[in-house]
């Protein structure tokens, strides 16, 4: 395996701290959307960024569990990017965005049944077939609320679908904490269930209580229960590629780069076990 | 899967509603999760309206616009916006409403026509901002 990589998801704002302290970030994360014109200055910007980094790219609006398909319009527009990017492998979330034409806006869970998982793995081969060779990987989301009628275990659903999807995985382990904080699911044990080997991206970011709940905002530093989860993946396996995946109120850059230098600390710390 | 499906783009449409398979409440949560980052799009494309109308005016007149109105297609916000700013039927929300039809995505040159004034928009290489040109009275 390739040395494991730790980057940022990318921020234009943040472009100039990112170029003076390059060796210490190795790779990034684009939003499919901030790219997904090719306009000529997007163009700039990804010709540059790709000279500089590996580069992943990851969409919002593929809406792969949609019932009723996926929108051609979009794939095309996202094969398009990709072609242009050549990134390691592409993303999006497992859940539906779109139905009936009609867009949702948000993340909606899908129920944790058969039924569903031969809808995402119907819906990947169409995404394969327009987007081409590059992998696809399918990041778990926070789950707002649990669909009744469940047929397996939240792990066991995510194994399922990479499995009927020959799909790779991003693993957001702040969403693992929000859901156990939300739905008091046991996020060990769905650690214990996704094939690890398919886990290409590993997010860590931090989020905020809500009232009774946790909002998953990718807004704060990554929290004490999200650093022991990526301490116990890498017990396991070491991933990848580990992001710090901040997506507002952007602290300095340093402190970025600091919560990256602990990850590694993490895989030093899990090499030395294994020696 | 259809079922559920359906009923919960429904509900986040109309603001609530039975889903099966999810308790009332946390479709409500949902569709208010959904409406409020609709409502924060539009004000960020619409800062003179807000500015005109006062945020809870702002949300109030949103709110019962977006009732009956399903959010499509990848420039949904954009498209949202227009149509949100013209059914004011207010000056500032009409003009508001020319300046952010003519600033689609890649668009580089835009030139407005608002009674006898005539701005140009112009946005430079490696910015995101467009810059108005006042060319006309």
């Amino acid at each position: 395996m390739d040395a494991p990589m730790y980057g940022l998801l990318y921020r234009a704002e943040q472009r100039a701290a990112l170029f003076a302290t390059r060796p210490r970030v190795e790779a990034l994360e684009l939003v499919a959307e901030h790219f997904i014109d090719l306009t000529a200055e997007q163009r700039d910007e990804l010709d540059l960024l790709r000279a500089h980094f590996p580069l992943t790219i990851h969409a919002l609006g593929t809406s792969i569990g949609s019932a009723d398909g996926v929108d051609e319009r979009y794939l095309e527009r996202i094969a398009r990017l990709i072609a242009y990017a050549r990134p390691m492998w592409w993303s999006d979330h497992l859940a539906f965005t779109r139905y009936g034409g009609v867009e949702l806006g948000a993340f909606a869970p899908l129920p944790h049944t058969r039924g569903a998982v031969d809808v995402v793995a119907r819906n990947a081969a169409r995404l394969r077939a327009v987007v081409g060779g590059v992998p696809f990987a399918l990041e778990n989301p926070a789950v707002p609320f649990a669909v009744a009628g469940a047929e397996m275990s939240p792990g066991a659903f995510v194994a399922a679908v990479a499995r009927a999807a020959d799909c790779s995985l991003v693993l957001d382990l702040e969403n693992l904490h929000a859901d156990a904080w939300n739905l008091g699911t046991d996020p060990d044990a769905v650690l214990a269930e996704i094939p690890l080997e398919r886990v290409v991206e590993v997010h860590l970011a931090g989020g905020r209580r809500v009232g009774q709940g946790y909002a998953d905002s990718h807004d704060a530093a990554v929290p004490a229960t999200t650093w022991r989860l990526y301490e116990s993946l890498c017990r396991r396996r070491v991933p990848p590629l580990t992001l710090i995946e901040r997506e507002s109120a952007l602290p300095p850059f340093e402190a970025m780069l600091r919560e990256l230098d602990e990850a590694r600390a993490f895989r030093d710390a899990a090499r030395e076990t294994a020696a | 899967m259809i079922a559920y499906q359906h009923a919960l783009t429904l509900a986040v449409a109309h603001g609530g509603g039975g889903v099966p398979g999810v308790r009332d409440r946390e479709v409500a949560t949902f569709a208010e999760m959904a409406a409020r980052k609709r409502l924060a799009a539009l004000r960020a494309l619409l800062p003179r309206t807000l500015a005109a109308l006062g945020l809870t005016a702002f949300e109030r007149r949103y709110r019962a616009f977006a009732a009956n109105r399903m959010p499509c297609g990848p420039e949904r916000y954009r498209d949202e916006a227009i149509a949100f700013a013209r059914s004011l039927g207010e000056p500032v929300g009409r003009d508001e409403a020319r300046s952010v039809a003519a600033h689609g995505p890649g668009r580089r040159l835009a030139l407005v026509r608002e009674g006898r004034r005539i701005t140009l928009y112009v946005r430079f290489r490696h910015t995101t901002r467009l810059h108005a040109v006042r060319l006309g009275r």
